[in-house]
């Protein structure tokens, strides 16, 4: 009777059927997200209307760039640009966390627990005090350094890794270890400075989202795509690594640490370009695959798109309500997305403890 | 021979693990690995997998080596079912059963990958859990599903750790008809490392048995049964008889411990 009951062609049926259900999960989410960009690029001190975002979406599509008012020129050169570049750097962000989660099987490592920030505020910090680098001292010189540095410290925890067999211990280890390094090196710089300097310096780390520009969201677009491109295709591969050990990955002919490599290389490049333009958004790549996890499960082919969705939705909100709460002072994305992720973060944690027990 | 262990030797860092092992075995043949803990059962296995870097002696099936096979090529050969891990994911049943499809595709199952993963649930009679969350199954169920996975990637030649060693009487009965019946049916060959020498005895056709990582006794499992083996090798006094045609392995001396009572 069981037999009839759950018959292949019955399995085929329910497996089309519950792999529907995340698909359309996926496609609301999205809506949400793009709905929350247009409705948050209306909130601000200059109250935009719908009718002016897509009067300046219309004049820049179909009218080779003309805009009819000043809250036009609001919300094109200064609210899109900067929504767009949260979504952006939400996705990346939270995406990079979630694929170091995989590679590493340890849920509470981010870009940022091996050392990636740290080394871009070093970076940053060098730019800003001694003008270092080329373009030293001017916003772009900033962002070259942070990104450099970033990807020099990335270097440096693959070498190190790579001499312990890539094993998600000594990947973890040595980016813990680079991250004191680089704090150190950050703090150094830092204690020689200008009042001056050292306020500027500060200001970088906390993340902000100030002053974002089309070229910036360009940039970043381009390093995003074929970065998010890529670690999408490891999906499956990051189900084998994160779900059993290495023997298992082997005997499924996948190697360990080539997709430890490419993974991890691709979440740098993609963490780097982003925080280089934005500072330190630090929780998001904590937060944002952790609760996609909760809310659609580990399967990395439907977790990585999902946490891509919360990550951008955590900092779409973050900005804006960083942007009103205190206006016309801007509290920065990263201080904001912390206060409103953790309790989402315990919350859900809570809720997920009880229905164990 | 269809199966050919040729003068296999391995080393962590220098201290040799498996010392000069060599056995062959026909399609369809259940062996087992057996022996002392760290005798070196669970390195050989992986050896054979090719999941350590064997540097020296050689794995060949159908008179071909493994080792120089690409890693793609040989997990269409190899199926693993490790030992079920405390590890579990937040993931359909269904879709880890499909990673086992893994070898053969791109990126996406065809609907024939999903034919052979609902075969597999089929074999295992998974149904009712196939679209239930990995994690939340016991460790008994988990196993099941391991090896529903490693039949899913069609081997030729299959490998289990302890399959038997973290289930019930019922499930472990469960666990050697299903092994014997499939190695049989579809010409697998299947290499076993287990602790437990009754239940070794009636699943295994030929048995290799370790002390010190070298193969002390080899050969049919009901000739490698004998006292003096099991004494030399386990250390332990032991009596043997014929159960239903197949040896079984009884404790020599419990007298003594029947004369460990508690003090009253």
């Amino acid at each position: 009777m069981k037999k009839l009951l759950f018959s292949q062609h019955s399995l085929e049926q329910e497996y089309r059927r519950s792999s529907r259900k995340a698909v359309l999960l996926l496609l609301f989410c999205s809506l949400l997200v793009l709905v929350c960009g247009l409705w948050f690029t209306a909130v601000g001190t200059a109250e935009a209307t719908p009718a002016d975002i897509f009067g300046a979406l219309r004049g820049v599509f179909f009218h080779g760039g003309r805009l009819e008012n000043a809250n036009q020129k609001i919300v094109l050169l200064l609210r899109l640009p900067r929504i767009c570049l949260a979504i952006l750097g939400g996705i990346g962000l939270s995406v990079s966390g979630a694929a170091l989660q995989g590679v590493t099987r340890n849920p509470l490592v981010s870009p940022f627990t091996i050392g990636i920030s740290s080394a871009a505020a070093f970076g940053a910090s060098l730019s800003i005090v001694y003008g270092a680098g080329p373009l030293g001292g001017t916003n772009t010189g900033i962002v070259i350094s942070a990104f450099t540095w970033s990807l020099l410290c990335a270097a440096g925890v693959y070498f190190i890794a790579s001499r312990a067999g890539m094993s998600p211990e000594s990947i973890i280890l040595t980016g813990i270890a680079t991250n004191y390094l680089f704090n150190a090196c950050d703090s150094v710089v830092k204690f020689f400075a200008s009042d001056y300097q050292l306020a500027a310096a500060v200001q970088w780390l906390f993340g902000s989202l100030n002053g974002a520009t089309w070229p910036q969201v360009l940039v970043v677009l381009l390093f995003s795509l074929p970065c998010l491109a890529g670690i999408y295709g490891f999906a499956q591969s990051l189900n084998i690594l994160s779900g059993g050990d290495d023997d298992v990955s082997r005997s499924l002919g996948i190697s360990p640490a080539f997709v430890r490599i490419c993974v991890g290389f691709l979440s740098v490049l993609l963490t780097a370009s982003i925080i280089s333009f934005t500072g330190v958004i630090g929780f998001v790549g904590l937060a944002g695959p952790h609760i996609a996890r909760l809310l659609i499960g580990s399967d990395h082919r439907f977790l990585l798109p999902f946490a891509a969705l919360t990550g951008a939705l955590l900092v779409l909100t973050g900005d804006t309500i960083g942007r009103i709460i205190l206006a016309p002072v801007n509290v920065p994305v990263g201080i904001v997305v912390s206060f409103l992720g953790v309790p989402i973060f315990i919350h859900l944690i809570l809720k997920e403890r009880r229905g164990v027990s | 021979m269809y199966l050919q262990i040729k003068d296999l030797s391995f080393s962590y860092s220098g201290a040799a693990v498996l010392k000069h092992i060599s056995f062959s075995a026909e399609k369809g043949q259940v062996v087992g690995l057996l022996g002392p803990n760290g005798a070196g059962k669970t390195t050989l296995l992986k050896c054979v997998g090719c999941m350590l870097p064997v540097k020296q002696g050689d794995i060949c099936l159908d008179g071909k080596s493994l080792l120089s096979l690409s890693p793609r090529k040989r997990a269409r050969k190899i199926g693993y079912v490790p030992q079920s891990s405390g590890r579990g994911m937040a993931c359909r049943v269904v879709d880890i059963i499909m990673l086992g499809r893994i070898p053969y595709l791109r990126f996406r199952p065809s609907k024939q990958d999903r034919q052979i993963a609902f075969e597999a649930i089929e074999r295992l009679q998974l149904e009712a859990l196939a679209f239930r969350q990995f994690d939340g199954l016991s460790g008994g169920e988990r196993q099941r599903v391991l090896m529903a996975r490693a039949i899913a990637q069609q081997p030729e030649l299959l490998l289990l750790d302890e399959p038997t060693s973290n289930l019930d009487m019922k499930y472990q009965l469960e666990t050697i008809r299903l092994v014997r019946s499939y190695a049989a049916e579809k010409q697998v060959t299947a290499v076993v490392s287990i602790h437990d020498l009754n239940l070794a005895s009636i699943l295994c056709d030929q048995v290799v048995l370790f002390k010190d990582g070298a193969s002390f006794a080899q050969g049919d499992s009901q000739q490698v049964f004998t006292r003096e083996n099991i004494r030399r090798v386990y250390e332990v006094e032991v009596d043997i008889a014929e159960w239903q045609g197949r040896k079984q392995v009884f404790f020599a001396q419990l007298q003594e411990l029947s004369k460990i009572t508690p003090v009253t």
